[in-house]
Parts: C-alpha cells; sequence; structure tokens
C-alpha cells in the first residue's frame, strides 16, 4: 500500500495496538481479557503492519507463525496430560492484586495469547499466498 | 460494572436491526463491508453494557481484522457481484 498518511499514521499506532495486546494478555488473571482476547489484539497490530508496510519481510517469516503454533500446541497437549499424572501445582504465587501472583495462569495465559496470535497470522498468510 | 439507562441498550439493538434490514437494500459489496463493522461495533457496546468486557475486546479485535480483510478482498475483485 503506497498510502503516505497511513504509513505515517501507524508507524506509531501499530506499537501501541502490540502493547495493548501484551497488556491485555499479561492482565489476564486480574481483568477482563486473557489468552484469546489479547491475541487477536496481538495479531491484528501484527496484520495492520503487514498490509500497510508489508511485502517485504513476508517472504523470510512466512513459516514462522504456524511452527510457533504448532509447537505451542503440542507443548499445552504435553502440559495437559501431565495434569492428570503429576500432584496438583499452582507454582509460587505472589500477593494477591499485583501482576504475577497467578502462579503458572499468567504463563498459561502468555502461551495461549502467542498461539491465537500465530493461528490468525498462519491463517491470514495461506489467505494472501495466492498473490 | 457500566451504569446506563436502560433505553441504551434498546437503541442500540435497534440499530443492530437497522443492520441486518440493510443487507436486503444495498447491492454495494464495499458498502456491506462498512455496515459489518459498525454492527461489530455496535455489538461490543453491546457486549459491554450485558457486563461482558473481554468479549467486548475480542468483537472489536476481529471487527477490525476482518472488516480490513474484507476490504482488501474487495478491491482486487470489485464492488458489484455478479
Amino acid at each position: 500500500m503506497n498510502d503516505y498518511i497511513s504509513r505515517v499514521v501507524f508507524r506509531y499506532v501499530t506499537l501501541f495496538i502490540i502493547v495493548y495486546g501484551f497488556y491485555v494478555i499479561l492482565h489476564g488473571s486480574l481483568s477482563p481479557g486473557g489468552g484469546f482476547g489479547g491475541g487477536t489484539v496481538l495479531a491484528m497490530g501484527v496484520l495492520m503492519y503487514f498490509l500497510i508496510f508489508g511485502a517485504h519481510w513476508r517472504g523470510k517469516l512466512r513459516e514462522a507463525p504456524m511452527g510457533v503454533g504448532v509447537s505451542l500446541l503440542v507443548f499445552g497437549a504435553v502440559v495437559e496430560a501431565l495434569k492428570f499424572l503429576i500432584p496438583h501445582e499452582h507454582g509460587p504465587v505472589g500477593t494477591p492484586g499485583t501482576l504475577f501472583s497467578g502462579g503458572l495462569v499468567s504463563l498459561a495465559n502468555f502461551c495461549i495469547g502467542t498461539l491465537v496470535a500465530c493461528a490468525i497470522l498462519s491463517i491470514i498468510y495461506l489467505l494472501v499466498k495466492e498473490d | 460494572m457500566i451504569f446506563a439507562p436502560e433505553y441504551v441498550i434498546f437503541i442500540l439493538l435497534t440499530l443492530l436491526v437497522l443492520a441486518i434490514g440493510a443487507i436486503f437494500i444495498f447491492e454495494d459489496l464495499l458498502v456491506m463491508a462498512i455496515i459489518y463493522g459498525g454492527y461489530s461495533i455496535v455489538m461490543a457496546f453491546v457486549w459491554q453494557l450485558l457486563n461482558a468486557p473481554d468479549i467486548a475486546i475480542t468483537e472489536a479485535a476481529v471487527a477490525i481484522g476482518s472488516s480490513v480483510l474484507m476490504i482488501t478482498v474487495i478491491s482486487r475483485v470489485g464492488r458489484r457481484p455478479e
């Protein structure tokens, strides 16, 4: 896209969208949002960057999101299987109300957000593969 | 917790019904994509008023992404359906 105004505007707006996505993901155990909502916001930020500046880096990174997504899916399946084998443990929990007070829930939210973002980007890359 | 008057959600639901009725009026695909974006934003407000803020965040994000993808596809295909 050769629009000068959208290039200048989204050069700065994209960073705020991505930071907001990480905010929603990391505050998933405290406030509304969580893995899926933050992941979609993150994917839409990357999609904006891809649609406006995109054509020069999609060749190198085309296969990366699907690989990361499948890896996280296998990791989640292994962890869910291990939950039935070992005694239940939440990990280190902090004081209630602070950011990382959820123990392993914060890590799970981060992995789910990355998985959702990679899945949406993979679908978009499959759609734009034709041209 | 959002304290809004009762009639606000009825106004928003009326806008949703108008967006559904606009399907039968317009035939331009670009107009349909813009109406879909407006429908999704109104739906996000409805979720927020029904005290479901996470669904509102997801709805707004998916609405932006799918509207942009629809407009991208329409710019390749053409505005008039056959």
